[in-house]
């Protein structure tokens, strides 16, 4: 599988201080990967030295192929950054669209296809208005909008976002959110993205990992962590009329759940191999006269399985 | 790497020039070369009507006493303006953290510091060739109506030599300086006093040439040229080594 990002035994220390603690870590190409962790976890500083900012002090760090000790300027070439805090990093005495006219260059993109690109990002991120602005007059969310552009701006195989919807009001987020769907839906660009934010890495990521005190925890698709820590699954039963006592009982009497209570006009109960234990939960309910309308299972968040996963350690 | 640090360099001179500190220092300069080109031509042109007589030794006065004053205007101020560009240039992008995406960039270490240097060395250049320019042709314009007999003693060909050269070296040593800092210095303000230090050896160039028709005034320009071109050579490379991405990231 082809494997743009591929990071092996990654060790990074300041001074006494280990940042980041023997990562291995393989990103696909295509992929939406998000690294999540508390702060001060290491996601920052892994971004760091997979785009070459800093040097592994272990290990090491391939981005599409290119060893980032042994090749930064390749590396450099095929990597968009976001980088954290990414909304103070503009030139303030050159406008939006030469902000990214500036670093388009840098990147060696041809001038016609530059120009147009920049205005397609302008014009995608709701920026074209404000392209002969200072983005020192723009909001803290136009600013990160600007970010993205710019880490966009040379239509990088390999993208880094760190934190891309930090100190953005919720509708600022959702847009931002909404932008990075859409350039990474259909395309073979790969990004990584470091949030603490878990319905943000719910709603945006193929895959997840989490990091905590420098060493990568867990990694894997979101519904796949989900049924990793949580083989007791919850399930909530509707039934059409009156009976949830009746139900509860019948529930309890089957000894295939672990607990069973009422709420909110429901049927509540914890089980495991659900698969197995369903069927003869429903059939026993509908044996006793209770017409069944609706079994729906109770999906823990991403952000339970984070808090499962490495709350303690938060 | 020329075309890249070029493109670089055309950018940041134009952001540079936005910057209200730095912005007057140009016309600063040129309005005092300009000013004090008046002020001695204008001394020469009187004094030669006291004197009278004695035009000859005069005339040997002038040749000395113009350029040590005038090279003080035209070689050693001028190094100001790349001062206070390299140290907005390099110190400014670390303070404002434009730094960081631009370390991103797949720019080399040595791309980025000669398209800083080039940032610094072309406004300072244009500055100093301004002035000289300006000011030869005031002096010698002024000659002509008020001291026929003094006109063309300034500048001699060293004096048009040394200005042409000067601030090339002075320009490129102020930035190897800079660069060689930053990894120390976090504002600005603090990058301009360092930068300071750089306007003695430039004074002393200048007063260097109050030894012009003595003999010795090539040898010691050469020897001159000859040490600030070393040391350029010297403060690019060490900067070149010492310019760390993981060091300057890690003291953001």
């Amino acid at each position: 599988m082809d494997v743009p990002i591929e990071i092996k035994n990654l060790t990074k220390t300041f001074g006494d201080i280990v940042a980041v603690r023997e990562v291995d870590l393989g990103v696909h190409r295509g992929e939406v990967f998000g690294f999540l962790g508390p702060n001060a976890a290491g996601k920052s500083t892994t971004v760091k030295v997979a785009s070459t900012l800093l040097a592994p002090t272990h290990g090491t760090v391939e981005i599409n192929g290119y060893d980032v000790l042994e090749e930064p300027e390749e590396v450099r070439a095929v990597i968009g950054l976001l980088p954290e805090d990414g909304a103070d990093t503009h030139y303030d005495r050159l406008t939006a669209a030469e902000n990214l006219e500036y670093f388009g260059r840098l990147y060696d993109v041809p001038k016609e296809k530059l120009e147009n690109r920049i205005e397609e990002l302008l014009e995608f991120l709701e920026l074209a208005d404000r392209r002969d602005n200072s983005p020192g007059t723009f909001s803290t969310g136009l600013k990160q909008k600007l970010s993205l552009a710019r880490a966009l701006v040379h239509d990088p195989p390999v993208v880094f976002l760190d934190e891309p919807t930090s100190n953005l009001d919720p509708i600022m987020s959702r847009k931002v959110r909404a932008f990075i769907q859409q350039m990474a839906e259909g395309s073979k660009q790969t990004y990584f993205m470091c949030t603490h934010l878990l319905s943000e890495a719910e709603h945006l990521c193929d895959r997840v990992g989490f990091i905590s005190h420098g060493r990568l925890v867990e990694v894997g698709r979101p519904a796949e962590l989900r049924r990793k820590f949580w083989t007791q699954r919850t399930f909530e039963l509707q039934l059409a009329a009156t009976g949830l006592t009746k139900a509860q009982s019948i529930i309890k009497s089957t000894g295939l759940v672990l607990s069973v209570q009422i709420e909110n006009k429901r049927v509540v109960y914890v089980v495991e191999k659900a698969e197995q234990k369903n069927p003869e939960i429903v059939r026993a309910l509908v044996e006793a006269g209770l017409a069944v309308v609706e079994l729906r299972e109770r999906i823990p968040s991403l952000e339970d399985v984070y808090l499962k996963v490495i709350g303690g350690d938060s | 790497m020329l075309r890249k640090s070029w493109m670089m360099a055309k950018t940041e001179i134009r952001m540079v020039f936005k910057n209200k500190q730095v912005k007057g220092i140009p016309v600063f300069i040129i309005a005092m070369s300009v000013g004090f080109s008046i002020i001695f031509a204008w001394l020469g042109s009187i004094s030669l009507f006291a004197i009278g007589p004695e035009l000859e030794e005069f005339q040997m006065f002038y040749s000395l006493f113009m350029p040590a004053m005038m090279g003080i205007f035209i070689t050693a101020i001028p190094v100001m303006l790349p001062v206070m560009i390299a140290a907005d240039s390099i110190i400014g992008e670390k303070e404002r953290r434009t730094i960081i995406p631009l370390l991103a960039t797949p720019l080399t270490d040595a791309e980025l510091l000669f398209g800083k240097m080039l940032t610094a060395m072309i406004p300072g250049i244009i500055v100093a060739y301004a002035s000289f320019g300006l000011s030869v042709a005031l002096v010698n314009g002024m000659m002509y109506f008020w001291a026929p007999s003094l006109i063309w003693i300034w500048p001699s060909l060293l004096a048009t030599i040394q200005t042409l050269v000067m601030p090339i070296l002075f320009s490129a040593l102020a930035v190897g300086i800079m660069v060689i800092i930053s990894s120390r210095v976090g504002k600005v303000y603090e990058a301009y006093q360092w930068g300071g230090s750089i306007i003695m050896p430039a004074m002393l160039v200048a007063f260097s040439l109050m030894l012009e028709g003595t003999g010795i005034d090539w040898i010691i320009f050469g020897f001159v040229t000859l040490i600030l071109l070393v040391a350029v050579i010297g403060l690019f490379r060490l900067a070149l080594n010492l310019f760390n991405r993981d060091k300057l990231i890690t003291r953001l």
